[in-house]
């Protein structure tokens, strides 16, 4: 079973996002998703770009959706994490979650 | 059901759709972007929503082309990281171009760590590429690039000849032309030209500019058409017809502004209103590049007898005649048109070379010129090559062991020498255009000091034949000093790999001895440029040093040129010089004043036949040639010309007396060795007679064309007796010259408001510009052989101290067992005595040969002057001992302990 790669922060947000959102989670979706979850809207080029290099490193995988006369014909492209993403979503909470214990008082000192 | 939604942007979206690849990615994007540009549309206006989409799609482009790039780094790394060859995607073109841009990178941080070997280098490179360049661009310009006109090759210029007085360069009269042009089969055509000087404007203020007089089927033959309107017609060039002129490009954007509907304006030439016809285009120059326009001549035979021998003849040869066969053909036809006109054209020839010999009248010293400086400039390059090859190698021994890694971990040795390579066309590259950025600079101070009469095909400056020139001189000399040093420093890597612990001993012996040799041609290079220089300045301070006959210091000169329409003989002329001179003598600053028709060492000469001993009679063989001048009285006083024997002229040798000559010392000795002079009789010849002239005295011998040998026979005439209508003011001020200028100019100014001054130049600038091919050779010859001390300085330097590093061990050894710090410096010195000593042997040997290329330029000056050699031998000597000293200094302070830890 290969060893997931460690996962930067956004390409995170976007697994959870895609993960919140469910079964139809496309581009737009997504974003808002991001967006009301975190308080900061991602730029769509970033967003499309991590897509890509996530379906690149096998944590998603994309199918096609209906195309509607609003999409000009085109299909939607429906997102669904894998089950290499979910494993490198637990790996990074993991990491995050052994590096945070203890700190929550200390950080809040201030 | 609603109407279908407009579309977004087309072009936004073909934007995107190069970004991403067909397929599911690029629908979901483009879908998206659909799906919200409609819901923009819903909500706001279309414009608003296309607007939003633009901006959407702006924000999108970077991140994808930058993801794109990204992607397409990572697949080269990986498969230069593999084998370039093994299941590659890319081409083999393309990995020979990543593995090219790879070593272009390696390179250049190699360079950047090497910061002063790469700064000795790019030095050397931009001083001997740049010389080159320089010389290049001289040549190209004055001799090399092709006439601006059609088939340039094919026009030639025709001279008269006449072979018992030896003269080759002879003007021809209209008769003449005519005779030699009737039914000749030698040229498709033949045409007449002059250079003239014309008043351009209304009287008042007029301007003397250069024009070119031309026969109306000039520019035909020349093969050029006009810019704007036309040329001359046939007919343009016969009495009575309406007068014309063409502009040339320059005077019509500067005089006239560029306005294009100029054709048809009037203009006043001479006093002649002309009606301009055409102008011609920017690249066309002739017969001077400063020709402001052109005019027809008025081709009246009943004016154009055949005494007045003024015109010049071009012509362009038939198919299948070449310049030899135009020649036989043309001293036959001249042989013919002497025959049926004996009294005219008795011993008349006829001389055909090609246009551009004619229209470069320095053709004939510029080509030796040329040579002389691309050969010195040449040693200078091979010397820089020497030199930066002699670093590298050393470098390169100091990298045998990157190599042997690079070696180890799989590079080929056909690699490694790329990557070297790759440096040495870097440096190339780096030096030729710092070398070209210096070429441009001295062109502009070359332009500055070469009179612009001088012809020459487009501007004095860095063209497209200079760069290519450049270029392929960079990568020339980067494969001549790049590859034994590539060589060297990969050869053992390959095979011996990381078991060569530390360089063999014949291996460092052998870079010793590839050292020693490069060293041995920068000393002999250097001593061959600096003999050059040595015997040029030397016979430029020779001819410096030869007694002109007369004092050029505080002489201001000034050329008139009365119009024939304003003063139409002799008399009239005249009166316009007497009228100069008394009103030069009166301005205070003034003290004497004088009119001669030619300047001595201006290259004019006058030349006037005689009979020295009219007793004999008029034999062909009685007929002597000599310089004539023709002057006022006082012309000999303001040049300082000294009184030998009888009198000068007076005013009293007017128009209507006999006629009186002064003769010099020279013309005395070679025609009159015994006896008195003054008062004998000869008898000149002029338009076919002869006319008695009675010598009333004999001056000082003056330089009128040459400083070299001995002073050639000249003879003076009153300009009072032989009017001549071009002739020159002279005045000697106690002013300085500038202050005297204003007065010159207040002068004429007095005489005639409407008289132009030609030219207005010092003496002493005339005989400055006469030594300007020596003094430019000497400057530029020592300028090139101060840069190649510098860099043979640097070379015996840099040896030494790699030698003195390399030697450290033994050195300690050597002081440990007793040898004295007085013993390690001679030790040192030695070496390098012994270097300077095999220089100094191929640097006579290389002195030797340049003084024979030089021998046009060096006049009296022995070519093996044993001084010149001598001395800059031993200045080399010196200069390789001192820049030895330095290494052995520090070989001195080596301390035995220490150095015997070494390596």
């Amino acid at each position: 079973m290969p060893i997931p790669s460690p996962i930067a922060e956004f390409e995170q947000f976007v697994l959870l996002a895609i993960l919140q959102v469910g079964e139809d989670a496309y581009g737009p979706a997504i974003r808002e998703e991001i967006a009301r979850r975190t308080g900061r809207t991602p730029s769509r080029g970033a967003l499309y770009v991590t897509l890509d290099r996530l379906e690149a490193k096998g944590y998603l995988a994309s199918r096609a959706g209906e195309s509607t006369p609003v999409r000009g014909g085109r299909a939607r492209r429906l997102v669904r994490v894998t089950a290499l993403g979910r494993r490198a979503l637990r790996e990074s909470r993991r990491a995050l979650l052994n590096l945070w214990r203890g700190l929550g008082p200390e950080l809040d000192r201030r | 059901m609603t109407s279908p939604p407009p579309s977004p942007p087309r072009a936004a979206e073909r934007l995107l759709e190069l970004l991403v690849d067909a397929g599911l990615a690029r629908d979901g994007l483009l879908g998206d972007l659909r799906e919200e540009f409609g819901e923009h549309l819903r909500r706001t206006s279309p414009a608003r929503a296309v607007l939003w989409y633009w901006v959407a799609a702006g924000t999108i482009v970077p991140s994808l082309a930058l993801e794109r790039l990204r992607r397409s780094l990572q697949h080269w790394s990986r498969t230069l990281g593999a084998d370039a060859t093994a299941g590659s995607s890319l081409s083999r073109g393309d990995s020979r171009m990543i593995r090219w841009l790879q070593n272009l990178g390696a390179a250049a941080r190699t360079l950047r760590r090497a910061p002063g070997i790469t700064a000795i280098a790019v030095f050397a490179l931009a001083i001997g590429i740049g010389a080159n360049v320089t010389i290049f661009g001289m040549t190209d310009a004055f001799l090399l690039r092709p006439l601006p006109f059609a088939d340039a090759t094919r026009l030639v210029h025709v001279w008269a000849t006449n072979r018992d007085k030896g003269e080759s360069q002879l003007r021809v009269s209209l008769p003449a032309f005519l005779d030699w042009k009737r039914d000749n089969a030698a040229f498709t055509d033949m045409a007449l030209f002059n250079y003239s000087g014309a008043e351009l404007g209304d009287a008042g203020e007029p301007e003397h500019i250069p024009i070119g007089r031309v026969s109306a089927n000039a520019f035909q033959l020349l093969g050029v058409a006009p810019f704007l309107g036309r040329g001359f017609e046939t007919g343009d060039d016969q009495p009575g017809r309406t007068p014309v002129a063409v502009l040339s490009y320059a005077a019509w954007q500067r005089r006239h502004g560029g306005r294009s509907d100029i054709v048809g304006e009037k203009i006043r030439i001479d006093g002649t209103v002309r009606t301009i016809v055409g102008v011609m285009p920017a690249t066309f120059a002739f017969p001077l590049n400063t020709s402001v326009l052109w005019v027809p001549y008025e081709l009246d035979p009943a004016v154009y007898g055949r005494d007045r021998e003024e015109f010049q003849v071009f012509a362009r040869l038939a198919p299948g005649v070449s310049l030899a066969a135009a020649n036989v053909a043309m001293a036959e036809r001249a042989g013919l048109v002497a025959r049926d006109n004996p009294k005219e054209e008795a011993g008349r020839g006829a001389h055909v070379v090609a246009l551009r010999d004619a229209l470069n009248f320095a053709a004939d010293t510029m080509r030796p010129l040329s040579f002389a400086l691309f050969v010195a400039a040449s040693l200078v390059l091979l010397l820089a090559c020497a030199n930066i090859a002699s670093a590298l190698l050393a470098r390169a021994t100091a990298r045998t062991h990157e190599m042997s890694i690079r070696a180890a971990l799989g590079g080929t040795r056909r690699r490694l020498i790329a990557q070297l390579m790759t440096e040495s066309v870097l440096l190339g590259v780096l030096g030729g255009s710092a070398g070209v950025l210096l070429a441009g600079g001295a062109l502009r101070v070359i332009d500055a000091t070469i009179p612009a009469q001088l012809y020459r095909v487009g501007p004095l400056a860095i063209g497209p034949a200079a760069i290519v020139f450049s270029f392929a001189l960079s990568l020339g000399t980067a494969l001549a000093f790049g590859v034994m040093p590539a060589l060297r420093a990969t050869s053992g890597a390959v095979t011996s790999g990381l078991t060569q612990t530390s360089r063999s001993v014949s291996a460092a012996m052998a870079v010793r001895r590839s050292q020693d040799a490069l060293v041995i041609v920068q000393l002999a290079l250097t001593i061959t440029l600096l003999i050059g220089a040595a015997l040029v300045s030397q016979s430029l301070g020779a001819l410096r040093r030869v007694d002109p006959g007369y004092s050029a210091r505080g002489v201001l000169t000034l050329s008139f040129s009365p119009p024939r329409q304003r003063y139409r003989d002799d008399a009239s002329v005249r009166r316009v010089q007497e009228a100069l001179l008394a009103e030069a003598r009166a301005r205070p600053g003034v003290t004497v004043a004088a009119i001669a028709d030619d300047l001595p060492l201006n290259h004019e000469r006058g030349i006037q036949q005689f009979l020295a001993n009219p007793a004999a009679g008029a034999t062909p063989d009685a007929v002597k040639s000599a310089n004539v001048v023709s002057v006022s009285p006082a012309y000999f006083d303001l040049l300082r010309i000294r009184q030998l024997a009888g009198r000068g002229f007076t005013e009293a040798d007017g128009p209507d007396v006999s006629r009186v000559l002064v003769i010099d010392d020279a013309m005395r000795r070679r025609y009159w060795p015994e006896g008195d002079v003054v008062g004998r009789i000869v008898r000149l010849v002029e338009n076919g007679l002869t006319v008695e002239a009675t010598i009333v005295g004999v001056v000082n011998n003056t330089r009128q064309v040459s400083l070299a040998g001995s002073p050639e026979p000249t003879f003076y005439a009153p300009q009072s007796q032989s009017t001549t209508r071009y002739f020159r003011l002279l005045v000697r001020g106690d002013a300085d010259t500038l202050a005297l200028a204003t007065q010159a100019r207040q002068i004429a100014k007095a005489v005639d408001p409407a008289l132009p001054i030609a030219e207005m130049r010092t003496l002493q600038a005339v005989v400055d510009q006469f030594l300007l091919p020596q003094r430019g050779l000497s400057a530029v010859l020592f300028v090139l052989g101060a840069g190649a001390m510098l860099l043979a300085t640097f070379g015996v330097y840099g040896v030494m101290s790699y030698l003195v590093a390399q030697r450290t061990r033994e050195i300690g050894v050597r002081m440990a067992l007793g040898a004295s710090r007085a013993d390690v410096f001679a030790m040192v010195l030695r070496r390098g005595g012994v270097l300077a000593l095999y220089g100094v042997v191929g640097g006579i040997a290389g002195g030797l040969a340049i003084s024979r290329l030089l021998g046009v330029f060096l006049g009296q000056t022995n070519p093996n002057d044993p001084v010149s050699f001598g001395l800059v031998s031993f200045a080399l000597v010196m200069v390789t001992l001192i820049a030895c000293a330095v290494p052995a200094r520090r070989a001195v302070s080596i301390e035995p302990a220490t150095a015997l830890r070494h390596e």
